[in-house]
């Protein structure tokens, strides 16, 4: 594999939807190719950055805080 | 995450964001790793600003594939059937949203401060 096929194969190879065969090439790929190895940490990162802003939408129910609060005190 | 509205526009192209080759299928550029630094950044209140204001600027079919998937969790079947489109134009429009993201997270992260 080069880079432009190991880029294309990003989102499987993450989604563990590759088979072993073009996963094994993807993987040799990466061994040697340090510009591959950092566009796969840094769209694994865009990912984790996107969560991240859901994450911050979330309210946590009042109702959830005092169960918590509750059970510490027992 | 709410999808947030704006003006209807022209569908802009996303190519700009996208990644590029020579001819022997190799990166035109090598990509650095920024990961860590934009690791570090998520501790500060502004950073998930940053990166909706990112997400804000991706083309609208594409923006709206990402948020269905990756925020509101939807499955790519569900996806295509609320857009009328193919599973398998789900599939390369999220892998181009994410890649066009990467590329605007990376010019946030990515250079010097």
């Amino acid at each position: 594999m080069n880079c432009i096929e190991v880029i294309g194969f990003i989102m499987d190879y993450l989604d563990g939807v590759l088979a072993a065969p073009a996963r094994s090439e993807f993987e040799k790929h990466l061994a040697v190719c340090d510009s591959c190895t950092a566009y796969l940490r840094t769209y694994r990162q865009t990912i984790k950055m996107e969560i991240q802003t859901r994450i911050e939408d979330v309210t946590i129910p009042e109702d959830l805080v005092r169960a918590i609060l509750a059970a510490r005190k027992m | 995450m709410k999808l947030r509205s704006r003006p209807k526009a022209e569908e802009e192209s996303i190519d700009a964001l996208l990644p590029t080759f020579i001819a022997d299928g190799h990166q035109t550029r090598d990509t650095v790793d920024w990961s860590e630094t934009a690791d570090a950044a998520l501790e500060r209140e502004e950073t998930a600003e940053a990166v909706r204001s990112k997400i804000d600027e991706l083309p609208e079919s594409y923006r709206t594939i990402l948020v269905m998937h990756d925020l509101e969790e939807m499955s790519n079947a569900d996806i295509a059937e609320a857009l009328g489109i193919s599973t398998n134009l789900v599939k390369v429009r999220l892998h181009r949203a994410r890649q066009a993201l990467r590329t605007l997270l990376e010019h946030q992260f990515g250079e010097p401060q």
